[in-house]
């Protein structure tokens, strides 16, 4: 079934250079302490979540009214 | 005046708290007896299950002893007097080390009682020990915990499934009548199914989680595993309701959920969404025959199986991981920045994810659960219940485990986390080679006594609650 929440992108699998210097980017601007070693474990997980929040994304659609505890009661345009 | 009849203590190893609570209150059997047989089956068969971190032998005694004391002048303090049970080690103890199966709170005596305790001690449950889990609720079965990960008593060669795996343990192993699990994505009901119990995940605010260590604020829910259904309602009476120190504890009347346990399913309408359990085409086919069986059963009691959507419940699995992930890592931030070598290779792996998870993307997944609760609250107004296996797999042999093996099956377990609704896993059979299959009944916010009679016509009509592992056999005790 197409955009079932755990199947990544193909290509996905294994990590590469460039997704190992971005995570270990990222991780130096949150603070968080992570080694090449770890951030090449982390490639593959960061990789689906950033795929499950494309696909969260295309559930709520296009608009960009709040939702959960806010509920807007008129429709906001999209910026 | 005769005597009253006695029973062994050990002959009530595996009888419902009912049926224990009737041989204390006939005389037949003490709650010291039932907790001194409690005790030593821990000793012989928990160096091979693992299920305890910690026994609380001295602490049960007292209030075995006590029990006894009280119900000798009268004083009645319902089913659950003087009956042995277990906590997952999340819940707070009052003097008691609670460490959530992790070093970072190895050193940890918490100074109160987590409510949800405070109501069972209430209750006049008697408290054996701590049972252990997945670390922080996150983990998977590690080899690098501070304590030895749990098995399954079915085989002691599988994982028992988690993160409550130690409280699914010992409930099915006769070490304890019922224990109190967590669930933020399955986890009391997939310990429930892989060992061949009784899990219920309440709504969301059912049970007060005051003093419970969290994983995911929003998602996280406190509840009981027992091994009938009638159990489980005992143990969620127990300890449902308000709380003024947990304000998302729901003020929503407690009904007695025993009340309707045997009213039947004749009449209801039980939604099953098809394409959610071929979903990715990995489902076993033990676990997809016992399903087909199980709504063939609720079907002959009097129920109608009527197909419904799956986009919903499909989706509810990346909602519920982005937002476990971002909140668990919000709590644990200065952890994994301090002493990150005090976690475990599998937990810390997991929580760093939510490092990489953007508010906009944790915002975004927040409002795919609001729209997923009114897609699930329209399928509710065409059924009365929704039926799923509770696992797509039976539990996996622990050698060799692939944490990422979970994320090429399908999940239907998480969504219902999202969603806030209760959720009940009930034993439904076991594959060909032993292993227990569970079937999950799911409901609209506060139908805990729905899923608890659905779970009960089931389980009246099937002899799987009757089977018993016997793992000081496996394990050559």
């Amino acid at each position: 079934m197409a955009g079932t929440p755990a199947q990544m992108p193909a290509g996905v699998g294994a990590a590469d250079a460039t997704g190992v210097a971005d995570l270990l980017a990222r991780a130096a601007a949150a603070g968080l302490p992570l080694s090449e070693d770890e951030a090449r474990g982390l490639v593959t997980s960061v990789r689906r979540l950033d795929a499950m929040a494309d696909e969260v994304r295309a559930l709520i659609g296009p608009s960009v009214e709040p939702s959960g505890p806010v509920v807007a009661p008129w429709r906001t345009p999209r910026p | 005046m005769a005597d009253p009849p006695t029973v062994s203590a050990e002959s009530l190893r595996f009888a419902p708290i009912a049926t224990a609570a009737a041989a204390i209150r006939s005389g037949a059997v003490s709650p010291t007896e039932l907790t001194e047989a409690a005790l030593a089956r821990i000793t012989a068969v928990d160096p091979v299950l693992h299920s305890f971190v910690l026994v609380t032998a001295d602490l049960a005694r007292a209030q075995a002893a006590r029990a006894e004391e009280e119900l000798a002048v009268g004083v009645d303090r319902g089913p659950l007097h003087g009956i042995p049970v277990g906590l997952k080690d999340l819940y707070a103890t009052k003097g008691i080390r609670t460490t959530a199966h992790s070093r970072v709170l190895i050193d940890w005596i918490p100074g109160e009682d987590a409510s949800a305790v405070v109501r069972l001690r209430e209750a006049g449950a008697v408290l054996l020990g701590k049972h252990g889990m997945a670390e922080f609720a996150f983990g998977g079965p590690a080899s690098d915990g501070v304590f030895p990960a749990p098995r399954n008593p079915w085989n002691l060669e599988h994982e028992p499934g988690g993160s409550s795996s130690g409280s699914g343990a010992s409930v099915a192993a006769g070490l304890c009548f019922g224990a109190l699990g967590s669930d933020t994505g399955g986890s009391i009901r997939k310990p429930a199914s892989h060992c061949g119990i009784v899990g219920l995940k309440p709504t969301w605010g059912r049970v007060s989680r005051y003093g419970v260590v969290p994983l995911a604020w929003s998602l996280d829910h406190a509840g009981p595993l027992a091994r009938t259904v009638d159990d489980a309602a005992i143990l969620l009476g127990a300890i449902a309701g308000p709380d003024p120190r947990d304000p998302s504890a729901s003020g929503e009347p407690v009904p007695n959920y025993r009340a309707g346990l045997e009213h039947g399913v004749r009449g209801l309408r039980l939604g099953v969404a098809w394409d959610w359990v071929h979903e990715m085409g990995t489902i076993d086919p033990d676990v997809l025959a016992a399903f087909e069986a199980a709504l063939g059963v609720l079907e002959a009691e009097g129920a109608e199986v009527v197909p419904i959507p799956s986009a919903a419940l499909i989706a509810g699995r990346s909602t519920n991981t982005l937002i476990i992930t971002a909140e668990a890592y919000a709590y644990h931030e200065a952890g994994l920045r301090e002493h990150p070598e005090r976690y475990g290779r599998s937990v810390r792996g997991r929580f760093r994810g939510g490092a990489f998870i953007g508010a906009a993307d944790y915002l975004a997944a927040n409002r795919a659960r609001t729209v997923l609760r009114a897609q699930v609250r329209e399928i509710l107004e065409g059924v009365d219940v929704i039926a799923s296996p509770t696992c797509a797999r039976p539990p996996e042999p622990l050698a060799g485990l692939d944490p990422d093996a979970r994320f090429r099956e399908p999940s239907f377990v998480n969504p219902y986390n999202v969603l806030g609704t209760p959720a009940i896993s009930v034993p439904c059979g076991f594959t060909s080679t032993g292993l227990p299959i569970g079937l999950q009944i799911a409901a609209g916010p506060f139908e805990e006594s729905l899923v608890l009679r659905v779970a009960r016509a089931y389980e009246r009509a099937t002899p799987w609650h009757d089977r018993h592992p016997s793992p000081e056999r496996d394990g050559g005790i």
